[in-house]
């Protein structure tokens, strides 16, 4: 066709390098659907397709064609390249055409965000949910007794009577599960962090002094040691542990760029936004287990409210949970609603 | 405005360097909105794929990168093969998940797992700054790098024990009692990190001897001749920078609100100094920063030669330190979109005041006549590490 003869007659200059010398030979080249022809000063050459590779376009850096001998071209007028690979059909690969339009690139960012916020919400916790229950328990149980020793250290010894924590480890004893886990009390003076229980991998509960005197009764410090119990139950620091190795890497593969800066903050919101959904969780087993015995609500609820109260301008553990997550109030009603 | 500027030929003030000789500088054409384009896509698909396209997306990001850095009227090209940095990243990420189990378990695994990641941390460094630079090429010319594995054994092997010995030590469960911590076991520790960073400069200018006087470039090998106070000077003096900054700036600010609150608004005078002191220690920190990697860099190309090749770079400080907070603060407001943008402007002021001072001895430059097939292992290691070279 003539019109096409004529598209491939038009030369394009370009400056051709032998990987021989840092020197550049100035060169035409003439396009064709066989192969390219470089002509220049005391040089002659000819390659076919095969082996050639043209690199993506870019807006403002040269385009280069490599040949199969290790040998290129650097070719800075794009347009008048790009015409003639169009004219023998040539085109770049589709990620290279997509990341040139905005349109697409504007989906792509949308896309985006819709799958980071869609991992974050239901395909990370549900994997983390997936692995933690299939950690061996005798791996989970040395986590748990090493992070019980360094955790015991940072309180100081109980100054309750021994009575009142033989009545403490009695109530907790009642309301443990016997399924075979061996739970595990350590009563501790809270000092600076006040009335607060948490629990560690493996079946250990740290309950405060402080918390144990704020319970109106037995019934209201069942219902947090049973809350507490349910964090276990639900392997929720093992699946903390694995959600921030997660999000660790990952973060890190996308923030290369920004070293660094965005890397640490994701891991924290993996652990507060997940926090929420583990605290229903164990509050929903805490009533469970509380109905199982007959025990009323009334005062379990009462507790978390007078914690709430007290907490108001300390900012730890419990506290910080109750201090900080407005849906507190929610979290009782859903208490006081389940049940007397 | 500086970037047409810097497309002249630029005529500075040269005491040292023959009249003679045609100066070269580097050029960056990279922009923002076009590296969005690449970013955005390439994390998509990295993110659609289970992270397997991110050494598609690496190979991508670099040619773009280098494709857009000129020198004399030529650019740069990166040939680095995805497939092996691909394997490159798989080990990463084995690597960092054991590192994770490792601080979570203790034990003799943890012992066994740190000490291999000592073994073997410095050796796939050594590799991937090989890969790196074997991949790099100019006019058609293939960089290269002949750095001793020993050496970085030696650079990277005190910082490295110093990152990883609380976690061996609890492993051996020689933390002690933290109720009863052992005052000589503290003190020693105490020690160690006073140690590295008296001795942190002279390491950095260990790796960066390692890094360019090990460097090639065609048949042309790279020499570095920095005097190692040019290095402890920026360390130095940034932090004492950084002490007077604070110091100075706390004294005022707990003048000023004592005098502005007196009686019963004194305490929160107080806590509103201790805010304005904290803002200005951080503030402080991240302008230390550039502060040291501008002087530095400076002081790393002055003295790098390529054969008759010399090098200058003249990054102002005070310029590098407004872009990089300028960056910070665009990055965190956009909550992270604008990374590109940044990274495309940090990376114009760097490479844009690095100046070649004979071009045409450039040009004379052979190639060395090998291929550059050259192992794998570590590109790509190198970035899930966190431990990337920079310029």
């Amino acid at each position: 066709m003539t019109s096409e003869l004529a598209v491939a007659a038009r030369q394009v200059t370009a400056r051709y390098h032998d990987g021989l010398v840092a020197r550049p030979h100035p060169v035409d080249l003439k396009i064709g659907p066989d192969g390219i022809e470089l002509h220049g000063e005391g040089l002659e050459r000819e390659y076919g397709w095969n082996g050639t590779h043209v690199s993506e376009r870019l807006r403002s850096a040269p385009r280069l064609v490599h040949f199969a001998d290790g040998t290129f071209c650097e070719v800075a007028d794009d347009d008048a390249l790009e015409a003639q690979l169009a004219s023998i059909g040539y085109r770049d690969s589709w990620v290279a055409r997509s990341q040139r339009r905005w349109n697409y690139v504007l989906g792509a960012t949308v896309l985006l965000l819709a799958a980071i916020w869609a991992g974050y919400r239901w395909v990370l916790p549900a994997a983390a949910d997936f692995a933690a229950r299939r950690v061996p328990s005798t791996v989970e149980a040395g986590i748990g007794a090493r992070a019980t020793k360094i955790v015991e250290g940072q309180f100081a010894p109980s100054r309750l009577t021994q009575e009142r924590r033989d009545h403490v480890r009695q109530v907790f004893d009642s309301i443990a599960p016997h399924d075979g886990r061996t739970f595990a009390l350590v009563v501790r003076s809270g000092g600076q962090v006040g009335a607060n229980a948490f629990a560690l991998p493996g079946g250990t509960v740290f309950v405060t002094d402080e918390l144990v005197e704020l319970a109106p009764d037995d019934d209201a410090l069942a219902g947090v040691l049973a809350h507490e119990i349910g964090h276990v139950e639900n392997r929720h620091l093992m699946r903390q542990i694995i959600s921030s190795t997660v999000v660790g890497v990952v973060s890190t593969l996308i923030a290369s760029d920004a070293s660094g800066l965005m890397a640490g903050l994701p891991a924290t919101l993996a652990n507060l936004s997940y926090s929420r959904d583990m605290e229903r969780q164990a509050d929903q087993y805490a009533v469970d287990r509380l109905k199982r015995k007959g025990i009323p609500l009334g005062s379990f609820a009462s507790l978390l409210e007078q914690l709430q109260s007290s907490h108001a301008a300390q900012v730890t553990g419990w506290a910080s949970y109750l201090a900080t997550h407005p849906d507190t109030a929610d979290r009782i009603a859903a208490i006081r609603a389940a049940g007397p | 405005m500086d970037a047409t500027d810097a497309r002249e030929p630029i005529a500075l003030p040269v005491p040292v360097v023959d009249p003679g000789l045609r100066r070269c500088r580097l050029q960056f054409s990279g922009a923002g909105g076009e590296y969005f384009q690449i970013w955005i896509v390439n994390l998509l698909l990295t993110i659609a794929t289970l992270g397997i396209y991110s050494a598609w997306a690496k190979v991508r990001k670099l040619q773009y990168f280098y494709r857009n850095t000129q020198l004399d009227g030529s650019v740069f090209d990166y040939h680095g093969n995805p497939v092996a940095i691909l394997k490159g990243r798989i080990l990463a990420v084995l690597m960092f998940v054991l590192y994770k189990m490792a601080l979570v378990q203790f034990g003799a695994f943890a012992l066994v797992v740190l000490l291999g990641l000592m073994a073997v941390v410095p050796w796939l460094l050594t590799q991937s700054y090989r890969f790196r630079l074997h991949n790099s090429s100019y006019r058609g010319l293939r960089f290269g790098f002949s750095g001793p594995v020993w050496q970085a054994y030696l650079i990277f092997g005190l910082p490295m024990v110093m990152v990883l010995a609380p976690g061996a030590m609890a492993a051996l469960g020689l933390g002690g009692d933290p109720k009863h911590p052992d005052l000589r076991l503290l003190i020693g520790i105490g020690l160690a990190y006073v140690a590295l960073m008296l001795l942190w400069p002279y390491l950095h200018f260990c790796f960066k001897r390692w890094q360019h006087g090990h460097a090639s470039y065609g048949a042309a090998r790279a020499r570095f001749e920095a005097p190692v106070w040019d290095f402890y000077v920026p360390y130095v003096l940034a932090s004492v920078m950084m002490f007077v900054v604070v110091l100075v700036g706390g004294v005022l600010i707990s003048g000023f609100s004592f005098a502005a609150a007196p009686g019963h608004g004194q305490s929160r005078g107080v806590g509103a100094a201790a805010i304005a002191t904290v803002i200005i220690f951080y503030g402080a920190m991240l302008a230390a920063a550039p502060l040291v990697s501008a002087w530095i860099q400076n002081a790393v190309w002055s003295n790098t030669r390529l054969e008759a090749v010399g090098f200058a770079s003249d990054v102002r400080a005070g310029r590098l330190i407004g872009i990089t907070l300028g960056n910070l603060a665009m990055v965190l407001v956009s909550l992270g979109l604008l990374i590109p943008f940044a990274v495309m402007r940090l990376m114009k002021y760097k490479i844009e005041s690095i100046e070649v001072l004979d071009a045409d001895a450039v040009a004379r430059i052979a190639g060395d006549g090998q291929g550059a097939e050259v192992g794998t292992a570590g590109e790509g290691a190198m970035d899930v590490l966190d431990l990337d070279f920079g310029l």
